[in-house]
Parts: structure tokens; C-alpha cells; sequence
């Protein structure tokens, strides 16, 4: 069992028969930061709750470093670190306390959650709120502090349940910047979304889920591979007017483009950097002055709507 | 930030070690409520007004020790509910109400562990509690007759055994219900009004009492009579006790069962 995180035949059905995890299989690759994607309701968080034991399966097995989750949970997740939905804090306890309390809890000594804590609480910008109770914490500071205490105990697996959501843009920013620096950690991180640019962002690995059942799995590289076409977003200073359209579809590798504003559109583009530069050189030439002119980090876009549509 | 090798199962603590953790964490919950000041509030105006109030009224009081401090006994079990309603009441219903379950549950910790050191520190809180309205109206009682008796550390005894059966029963409802209000208030009823009246029913129709734990009140208050004499609605003194160990055992079982089948669901 070399992924640290497995999961077989996983299914979860609600009462009512709502079947919210359906026959699921996953694996995440040791050291990958996989993101687990997939619309709202498609059964990420169902998942990750039994993972990490907070629901319980109505049928098949997750193992964590090789132990079955459903069989002996306290063994399964003592090395995992988990931030699911947005968790709210005691709000009694300081940040400080709030890792003393979870730390001792996994074993860790005073002082080794102290100078760990200490070293996290700054990673995660709360250092000057250490000694506050963490009841008047806005939100983005509650899951800044909840990322903190998910790796306090230098975890192999780390399990993020949409660790984004909720949080107004410089939160976003915050929390994304915090994600990016776990690549730098010996860490298996599997973290759902369902903002692909987010994915698109920090994640090494992706497996696209819809109702419960998996679509794709495999690297972010591999994935946008097999998207040919290329979503580019352009600005200028002049407008597409309509008698340029005839001209903008006959430029080699255009296959087709859409107006989003007075002085902006987006063409759907397919072919390699040189045939890019020619279509960039066109525009000009069509006298639109482009300002601006960048490839959209919405390729995964394509494949995942693809295969959203294709499993309905 | 250093990427140290750390063997987190080996370090894992024992199922012990966590339930005193966890109980530590939630009696300092307890110290920082307004619950616990209000209750110690309430218990200070109730041994000041039955100190107080004879006094200021010219009421001749008892010069015996144990008839002295009865009146004060009096008033325990009614603390013991109000305990048990506060601090046991809502103790694991609040973990899925507020949300605060998404960051203890997938620690490697049992719900086993977590509802018996949730349990161990209301116990605390409750015993505290009861100690100190034991004590004061000791002070009190030896202030004013020039005598102690060793029948209020019985009576006494016996109370910590009724607010653990009472905690119990509060853990068990709080596991059933889906918001705090429904379970605080239910626990209370139940305390003050439905278990009593089940009592006066059954008493009435001719049966023992002695399986409705609200009978212990009167175990409580008799103690303090030497020699503890059974009858009407006081039931037998071990029986009794007996009883009370029941209550603990089902309701904690119970309440066991139910919160290690709670799913946390939003």
C-alpha cells in the first residue's frame, strides 16, 4: 500500500436513498497534493468526512498509511492532519491553548507544542493574536488557526475540505499562500474544491468527481494535456466589431471566440507557443490594439465540464 | 518551518491519558463560563438568605446541629438539577450545534474517550459545586450552634451520587436532541417536574418509589436524621444508592451508543 490515502468501493447512501458517495475510488500518490474537484453536492465533503471518520460509510474501506479508517480510526488518522468545512473553535481558549489542548490530545509534550505552535501561529499570521480567545476571531483568522493545527503534529497526510470557502478575496489569498507553502513540507495533502483555478493553482494531482463517482484521476500536467483547446482572454484599446469577425475565425488554430465586453473578448485557441505569437500578431494587425493578451488558467475548465457533462 | 520525522502513533497517548485531557479542556470551559459565576452567585444567595433571613426575622432556629443544618440541605437537590441542567445539559449536543465536533472529531481520539471526559468534567463541576454548599453551611452551622456533625459528609456523599445520576441523564438527552435549547430544557424538566411527578403518581397508587431517581432528594434531606429512617416517599438508603448506580450506568451507556453513532452532518 504505497498511497498513503486509499479509498475502495466507497459508497454512502443517506437516508431517503440519497446516495452521495457512489462506489468511489481513490488513491493519492505519496507526496502529491491532489485536488479533489468536483460541483457542489458531488459527494467531496461526504467523502472526506468518513476519512476522516466523522460519517460512517454504508459500505466499502478507506486506509490511511495502510490502516483501515473504518477498523481502528485512533490508529488511522494519528498521523493525519484535517481542516474540514470551516470547524468552529472553542471559543474559550487562545490560539496557543487551542494547540495545547489538540496537541496533548495526539501526545505531543508542552514544550515541543509550544515552540511548534509558536512557529505555526506565525506561519499563519496570528502570532499577535496568540493570547486572545478565539471567539472573536473573524473567519479567515479561524481557518488560518485551523490550518495551523492541522499540521502541528508534522503530519504525513493532511486532508483540507474546501479550505477557501467562505473567506473574502485577501482571506482567499491568505489561506492560498499558506497551501502553497505545504509543497515545500514531506506531506500527501488531498484537498477538495470546487474552484479550478485554486486547483489549477497549488495542486500537483487532481481527481474530478460528479455524484459520487470518480471521473478522472491523474496529475494537473497530464490532465491539461489532453485539453487541446486553450481559453486565451484578450483587451484592447479598439473594439471587434463585427466586420473583423470573418477575418479573427480564418487565423490559423482559432476555433472560435466569444465578446465579453466593449474592449474585451476571449478566443478559443488550439496550437503550439509559435502559432500563439501569429495569432497575437493578427489581432494587431486587425488594428485592435491589444492591451492585454493571456492564456485563461481555464483549461482544466474545459476537461472538467466535459466530464461533468459526459456523467450526467 | 522544519520538516522533522515524527512517529505520531507511537506517541499516541492512552485512551486514559485522553479522557483526563479532554476533561481538563472542559473544566476550564467551565471556570471561564457565566454559568459556573451564576451558579456560584445562586448558591451564595441561597446560604446567605437561610443564614440571613431567621436572623433578621427573629425566627428561632435549631440549637442541634443536624436540625440546624437540614434547612440548608434542603435546598441541594434543587442545586444538583440546576447543575446538571447547565453543565450536562447541552455537554455534547454543543460539539454538532456550534460546530466545534469539525475540530475535535478527526483527532485520533475516540467518541468514547470524548464523551467520558466531557462526563468526568461536569462530575467535577458538580462535586465542586456541592462541596462548597456543603462546607459553608458546615462553617455556618458550627457559627451558630457551637457544634459540628459528621451527618451533613453522609448526606453529602449520598448528593455527589445524585448529581451523578442526574449529569447522566443530562449527557443522555443531550446526545438525542439536535440543539442546545431542547436538551437544557428537557434535562430541567425532567429533573424538576417529570421524574417528581412520576414519583407522586407512583407513591400515590400505593407503589415504592424507590426506582425514580428523583426519590433520592429524599435520601438527602433524611440523612441528616440519625438514624436514617426509611418510609413514605424516603426509600431504602441502599436501595437507593443502588438505583442511582443504575441511572448512571443506562444513561451513560445509552448516551454512549447514540453519540458514537452520531454522524457529524452539517
Amino acid at each position: 500500500m504505497d498511497a498513503p490515502i486509499q479509498v475502495h468501493g466507497l459508497t454512502k447512501v443517506y437516508g431517503g436513498g440519497f446516495r452521495a458517495v457512489d462506489a468511489l475510488e481513490l488513491n493519492v500518490p505519496r507526496r502529491s497534493f491532489m485536488g479533489f474537484l468536483g460541483p457542489n453536492g458531488a459527494g467531496k465533503t461526504t467523502s472526506i468526512k468518513i476519512i476522516t471518520n466523522m460519517l460512517t460509510a454504508t459500505s466499502g474501506e478507506a486506509f490511511i498509511n495502510g490502516v483501515s479508517v473504518m477498523q481502528d480510526p485512533k490508529t488511522a488518522l494519528a498521523d493525519v492532519g484535517a481542516v474540514v468545512e470551516t470547524p468552529e473553535f472553542y471559543p474559550y481558549l487562545t490560539p496557543m491553548e487551542t494547540l495545547q489542548y489538540l496537541g496533548s490530545l495526539r501526545g505531543m509534550t508542552e514544550c515541543e507544542i509550544t515552540n511548534r505552535g509558536r512557529d505555526l501561529l506565525d506561519m499563519v499570521k496570528l502570532t499577535e493574536w496568540k493570547e486572545q480567545r478565539v471567539g472573536k476571531f473573524s473567519k479567515g483568522m479561524k481557518q488560518r488557526l485551523a490550518i495551523a493545527q492541522a499540521l502541528l503534529p508534522q503530519p504525513s497526510v493532511i486532508i483540507l475540505d474546501e479550505p477557501t470557502s467562505g473567506l473574502d478575496p485577501r482571506g482567499m489569498v491568505e489561506v492560498r499562500d499558506i497551501l502553497k507553502q505545504l509543497h515545500k513540507l514531506d506531506v500527501t495533502v488531498l484537498m477538495s474544491s470546487h474552484l479550478l483555478n485554486e486547483v489549477q493553482e497549488v495542486c500537483t494531482d487532481v481527481s474530478l468527481i460528479n455524484r459520487g463517482k470518480l471521473l478522472r484521476s491523474g496529475s494537473v500536467a497530464d490532465l491539461l494535456n489532453e485539453v487541446k483547446a486553450k481559453k486565451i482572454e484578450v483587451k484592447t484599446m479598439r473594439p471587434l466589431t463585427t466586420d473583423m469577425f470573418d477575418r479573427l475565425r480564418a487565423v490559423p488554430g482559432v476555433q472560435g471566440f466569444g465578446v465579453t465586453g466593449d474592449l474585451s473578448f476571449t478566443v478559443e485557441f488550439e496550437g503550439n507557443d509559435e502559432a500563439q505569437a501569429g495569432l497575437l500578431i493578427s489581432l494587431q494587425n486587425l488594428g485592435l490594439m491589444v492591451v492585454s493578451f493571456k492564456e485563461s488558467g481555464l483549461a482544466l475548465e474545459a476537461l472538467y465540464m466535459s466530464l461533468i457533462n459526459d456523467s450526467r | 518551518m522544519e520538516d522533522a520525522t515524527v512517529n505520531n502513533r507511537e506517541r499516541l497517548p492512552s485512551d486514559l491519558n485522553q479522557v483526563l485531557t479532554v476533561a481538563k479542556y472542559d473544566v476550564l470551559k467551565h471556570f471561564r463560563s457565566k454559568r459556573l459565576l451564576g451558579l456560584l452567585v445562586l448558591e451564595g444567595l441561597v446560604l446567605a438568605l437561610m443564614f440571613a433571613l431567621p436572623i433578621a426575622l427573629n425566627l428561632d432556629t435549631s440549637d442541634d446541629a443536624a436540625g440546624y443544618m437540614s434547612s440548608y440541605v434542603g435546598w441541594v437537590s434543587m442545586l444538583i438539577v440546576i447543575g446538571a441542567t447547565m453543565f450536562a445539559g447541552d455537554a455534547i449536543v454543543s460539539e454538532f450545534q456550534s460546530r466545534t465536533g469539525y475540530l475535535l472529531f478527526p483527532n485520533p481520539v475516540k467518541r468514547e474517550v470524548i464523551f467520558l471526559g466531557k462526563y468526568l468534567s461536569t462530575l467535577s463541576i458538580i462535586s465542586l459545586m456541592v462541596v462548597l454548599y456543603y462546607g459553608i453551611a458546615a462553617v455556618l452551622t458550627l457559627a451558630m450552634t457551637g457544634e459540628s456533625t459528621v451527618l451533613w459528609v453522609y448526606s453529602m456523599l449520598f448528593a455527589l451520587c445524585y448529581g451523578a445520576a442526574a449529569a447522566a441523564v443530562g449527557f443522555l438527552l443531550s446526545t438525542v436532541f439536535k440543539g442546545s435549547t431542547g436538551s437544557l430544557v428537557l434535562t430541567f424538566f425532567m429533573l424538576l417536574m417529570i421524574l417528581p411527578l412520576i414519583m407522586a403518581v407512583v407513591g400515590m397508587a400505593g407503589y415504592d418509589t424507590v426506582l425514580i431517581m428523583s426519590s433520592a432528594e429524599y435520601v438527602i434531606s433524611g440523612l441528616m436524621s440519625d438514624p436514617y429512617v426509611a418510609g413514605g416517599l424516603a426509600p431504602d438508603l441502599w436501595a437507593s444508592l443502588g438505583v442511582l448506580a443504575v441511572y448512571v450506568a443506562g444513561s451513560l451507556l445509552a448516551g454512549l451508543v447514540l453519540f458514537k453513532r452520531r454522524e457529524m452532518v452539517s
